[in-house]
């Protein structure tokens, strides 16, 4: 009897009068692939709402380095992770994060999370804590000028599908010599969300290319990188991203001797 | 070296006192018709002393001294028996067995620890034999009891996994292996039991509050692991298994050998497993809104391996036995790529090998050395079980990229050594009445390093002293009460953490944890009944309390855990938590039925929990925690649990067998509201199995089945803690007995989510990452016993 009352009790008494939904975040900026300078202010702006009461939100900017090199890392990245107490039901958020002069330049994570009163987080297994990727630029890092057939500086390339891309471009260190290039042709992750409402699985890029730049370079050209490899984009994968609306790059990642990361992308028109 | 000296002196004190001795004859007779059975085994516990009667059903038993012994009767079909038997002249006993169809009852239904049958106990124990273990062998040796009704496990992958009893798991299970605690680092869900799962030759689950006879912590229940009888035999024996597995080309080996020389025994058994990336059901999961490869369906870096060795030896005399076993458990284990810290696609691209262990991994070294001795002190039997533990823990991983440089990769290492120490005296006022009194001692020291920080360094004594008594009358009652108190010591160190200002300087301290001294006092207790008033009929009734004092982790713990993106906070202030529990278990025996219901209902006062705040790392300080999460602090609160199982086996026919299992588990925490985290949800096991009835001399015993578990969806979920879907899972399994006239080996083909199907485990580790489970999954199994002449 006892034990039946209390499964009874356990089985009867439903959470559904608990709060048990997180908070919502909107990030209106920055956006996904947004670029900062050093020593500017990034700016902030969101909104965080709880169907009955916030109590923290924060945020964390990480580097993304080691995204595609495993190295370990030789300088100091900029990091940052703060905490601030909100109330009520709706906290609109306004943040000026001074980015230091000396910040290593590269991708880094941006992520914003919130806790209401009674605990409830929001979480990456559900989407509702919001990431974004932005990338912080300095004077040192190494710089990318593409340059077209007559040699002046353009931000596109036009290209033919099936037969072998021709491309160039300089490569300066700028600040410090070059350590490592990556060349890809493919799709960028950017922040425009499918048709089902959420990012999509990065593709495979077309073609990729990583070359490790002897010591002590510190200029050097895509021709230089590029001598005796081909890249080919078909027929049938034009039509398919034309169909998808989706542009394609030659996308150049360069790290130089200070551990410095930088990207430079130009468009490839078929 | 120590344990080798008293090893010696016990044995010394034993062969100085030269005594009489008495011979024990008589016949095992089948209960209806009289007849002797020949081949049937009779074991003398205390002496681990086991003959097989002859051709008419005879056995004899010699040079014995004056004791009470307890013997248990066995022989294949026929329900096992427990008798005590006092030996004070040379004498004739006969013993009847009856007949059954029912499997467990053909093994030996004792427990080693409470020394009586099955239907004396008030409080029910599932007991496995080596049989059970060797044909639902699974990933590891937890995963083996998992279709067992109310044992479940929380796994990491496919080589690590803990146990759960009726929702209760970490620090509130024991598991004694061999008589001593294992103590490696409950507390963590990713920390696995280290157990070979060759090894053990029966084990005995009880669920339920069993502090009482097993220490402090026995909250949840206990699983106890014994190993394989002594060997009596002087030829040298012993088997070779060996398993493969098609998802993640598991290969396995394990080679034992045993033998008896005089008085002497050993055994030997070296172990060793090596598995690849295993294989899900998809080729992609959703997390951090993005949809992430899993390329090939194998979860990149869950490849592992494990390599075991064991060596026992030890004496058996008229006076009892005495053994020493050293062994050495050890295991590298990868993490999923993206198990520590957010996954990121790039970390989930093949790296040429799905057998490599790279980075994150956990690699843990367990060694064990354990004397168990029997002694016979006057007319009683005492044991005595020392055991020495060190618990090697390293999980490696990349360090994050926080401003200090750590250098290495090792982020927690745990060091924890355990001294143990159980003595118990069994005495017999009455031929219905026994009495068990016991001391247990434990003593640990931890001690932690590595670029992340947990656990900090402890120093932990506990020690308790107990009573049992247990009284049967009327033929068709028993009566059990105990009563056990405890002192507990706690001293954990201060821990603070340096923040640099830059590269080389460091700014200030953040004291991580502060020293803390604790002690607790605790005294439990518990009463049964048991009312068997024929063979058929058993109702158990047993009323409990346990109690556990607060875990080092529970009190001082101040770190983020990377994989959960918690942030795990102690409470210093924490007290003894405390539960009672009343369990119910009725059971009809008939020779082709069975059916066993277990009820149970449990109040747990100051009930220790992790509970979400509002606040994150960067709230306590800006500084000291890079890449925090939100804080989970530990707090208690009273919660009641409540839920039972039921058991059904059938056999219309001796050789078709019908076997169905339910299990449900409710609890709700009595501060929120809310149910408590981890809760398994109810599922129903069915499986149907027949023996052919052809068969020649080549393959003999052939058998099949086909097994189904249906899991409910777990929506009573804690706060941030996501509901699962149900699932249901086919398995299947082929086996024989393959022999000549000198040989003979037993292959069995076992099948486990025969459907592919893609489900989600709510106990899982990787649950959290929204990652499916193992994929279709064969296994084959050779087990070939060896024996000289």
């Amino acid at each position: 009897m006892i034990l039946s009352g209390l499964i009874g009790l356990v089985a009867c008494k439903e959470p559904g009068v608990t709060d048990r939904e997180a908070p919502v975040i909107t990030l209106n900026d920055p956006v996904n692939g947004e670029q900062v300078a050093a020593g500017d202010e990034l700016h902030l702006e969101g909104l965080i709402e709880d169907n009955v009461e916030l109590a923290t939100w924060n945020l964390t900017i990480h580097n993304n380095f080691d995204g595609h090199q495993h190295g370990r890392l030789a300088v100091t990245a900029f990091s940052l992770d703060r905490s601030y107490p909100i109330s009520g039901r709706r906290a609109d958020i306004h943040e000026h994060v001074d980015i230091p002069a000396d910040a290593t330049a590269g991708p880094y994570h941006l992520v914003v999370k919130a806790i209401d009163k009674e605990g409830n987080a929001t979480s990456f297994a559900d989407d509702s804590s919001k990431e974004v990727e932005i990338w912080i630029t300095n004077d040192e890092m190494a710089e990318v000028l593409f340059r077209n057939s007559q040699g002046s500086i353009t931000d596109h390339f036009h290209v033919h599908a099936g037969v072998p891309i021709v491309v160039a471009g300089d490569i300066n260190g700028r600040g410090s010599d070059l350590s490592e290039v990556r060349l890809e042709v493919g799709t960028l992750d950017i922040s425009e969300h499918s048709h089902e409402g959420h990012r999509l699985m990065a593709e495979e890029p077309f073609f990729s290319k990583t070359i490790t730049i002897p010591p002590g370079t510190r200029t050097t050209t895509l021709g230089t990188l590029l001598a005796g490899t081909e890249i080919a984009v078909s027929q049938a994968q034009v039509e398919l991203l034309e169909q998808q609306n989706t542009p394609v790059y030659l996308i150049v990642r360069v790290k130089d001797a200070d551990g410095n990361h930088s990207r430079f992308v130009a468009e490839l028109e078929f | 070296m120590k344990l080798l000296w008293g090893f010696g002196v016990i044995q010394w004190v034993a062969i100085s006192l030269a005594v009489a001795q008495y011979k024990v004859e008589g016949y095992v007779k089948d209960g209806i018709t009289g007849a002797g059975l020949s081949g049937a085994t009779v074991t003398l516990h205390e002496l681990s002393r086991h003959v097989v009667t002859d051709t008419l059903g005879r056995f004899e038993l010699d040079g014995l001294r004056r004791a009470s012994y307890h013997v248990h009767i066995s022989y294949m079909g026929y329900a096992s028996d427990t008798k005590m038997l006092r030996v004070a002249a040379g004498q004739h006993v006969d013993y009847v067995l009856f007949p059954t169809a029912i499997e467990l009852n053909e093994i030996v239904v004792e427990s080693n620890h409470y020394k009586t049958g099955a239907k004396e106990h008030t409080l029910a124990i599932e007991i496995l034999d080596a049989g059970f273990l060797r044909n639902n062998r699974k990933n590891t040796f937890v995963n083996s009891l998992e279709d067992l009704p109310g044992i479940n496990a929380i796994n990491t992958g496919v080589g690590i996994a803990k146990p759960v009893i009726r929702g209760l798991s970490f620090n509130r299970i024991i598991v004694n292996d061999n008589g001593i605690k294992q103590e490696g680092q409950q507390w963590g869900a990713d920390h696995g039991l280290e157990i070979d799962m060759f090894e053990p030759g029966r084990v005995e689950v009880i669920k339920g509050p069993v502090s009482l006879l097993y220490g402090s912590e026995g909250l949840g229940g206990v699983i106890n692991i014994f190993p394989r009888a002594l060997p009596s035999d002087s030829t040298l024996q012993g088997s070779f298994q060996s398993v493969y597995k098609t998802n993640n080309h598991l290969a396995a080996f394990s080679a034992m050998a045993e033998k008896a020389a005089g008085n002497k025994v050993f055994r030997v058994r070296v172990s060793s497993q090596d598995f690849g990336d295993y294989r899900v059901t998809t080729d992609r999961f959703r997390y951090n809104s993005y949809e992430l490869p899993i390329y090939r369906n194998r979860l990149k870096n869950t490849a592992g391996n494990e390599r075991n060795v064991l060596v026992m030896t030890g004496v058996k005399k008229n006076w009892g036995y005495s053994t020493v076993t050293l062994s050495n458990f050890h295991q590298k284990a990868g993490m999923f790529a993206g198990a520590i810290g957010i996954p990121r696609a790039y970390q989930l691209t093949p790296d040429g090998s799905t057998r490599n262990i790279e980075l994150p991994y956990q690699q843990i070294n367990h060694f064990k050395a354990v004397s168990n001795t029997s002694l016979l002190l006057g007319k009683n039997w005492a044991e005595l079980d020392i055991g020495y533990q060190h618990n090697n823990r390293n999980e490696r991983s990349n360090p994050h990229a926080h401003g200090k440089n750590p250098g290495g990769t090792l982020a927690h290492g745990l060091q924890l050594q355990t001294l143990s120490l159980n003595a118990r005296y069994f005495q017999h006022p009455g031929t219905q009445h026994s009495r068990i009194s016991g001391i247990q001692v434990e003593m640990q020291k931890n001690r932690q390093n590595g670029f992340e920080y947990l656990l900090p360094d402890f120093q932990r004594l506990a020690a308790g002293v107990f009573a049992y008594e247990e009284v049967s009358w009327a033929n068709r009652w028993t009566g059990s009460a105990g009563i056990r108190a405890d002192y507990g010591l706690l001293r954990i160190a201060e821990s603070q953490e340096a923040l640099y200002g830059s590269e080389t300087e460091i700014a200030r301290y953040f004291v991580r944890n502060p020293e803390i001294q604790r002690n607790f006092f605790n005294v439990s207790g518990g009463m049964g009944l048991s009312y068997y008033p024929s063979q058929a009929f058993n109702a158990k009734l047993n009323f409990g309390s346990s109690f556990r004092m607060p875990a080092p982790s529970e009190l001082a713990m101040n770190g983020v855990h990377h994989g959960t993106f918690r942030h795990e906070l102690g409470n210093a202030g924490l007290s003894s938590e405390r539960g009672y529990q009343l369990d119910l278990n009725f059971s009809v025996q008939k020779k082709y039925l069975s059916v066993v219901v277990s009820p149970f209902a449990a109040y747990y006062d100051q009930y220790i929990y992790l509970a979400p705040t509002s606040r994150f790392s960067s709230s306590l300080d800006p500084d000291a925690f890079p890449e925090g999460g939100q804080i989970f602090q530990y707090s208690q609160h009273n919660a009641v649990y409540a839920g039972g199982e039921i058991a059904v086996d059938y056999h219309p026919v001796q050789a078709l067998h019908i076997k169905s299992a339910f299990e449900c588990v409710f609890n709700q925490n009595l501060d929120t509201g809310l149910p408590l985290p981890f809760t398994p949800p109810p599922a129903v096991f069915g499986e149907i199995s027949y023996e052919m009835p052809f068969g020649n001399s080549f393959f003999r015993k052939p058998r099949a089945g086909v097994n189904l578990k249906v899991v409910a969806a777990q929506n009573r979920t804690d706060r941030n803690e996501r509901a699962t879907g149900g699932y249901s899972l086919l398995g299947a399994s082929l086996g024989t007995t393959v022999g000549g006239p000198k040989w003979e080996a037993d292959l069995f083909i076992t099948a486990h989510n025969l459907g592919n199907t893609a489900y989600m485990n709510h106990l899982s580790r990787y649950r959290l990452l929204n990652l499916p489970e193992q994929g279709r999954n064969f296994s084959i199994n050779l087990i070939v016993p060896f024996a000289t002449m």
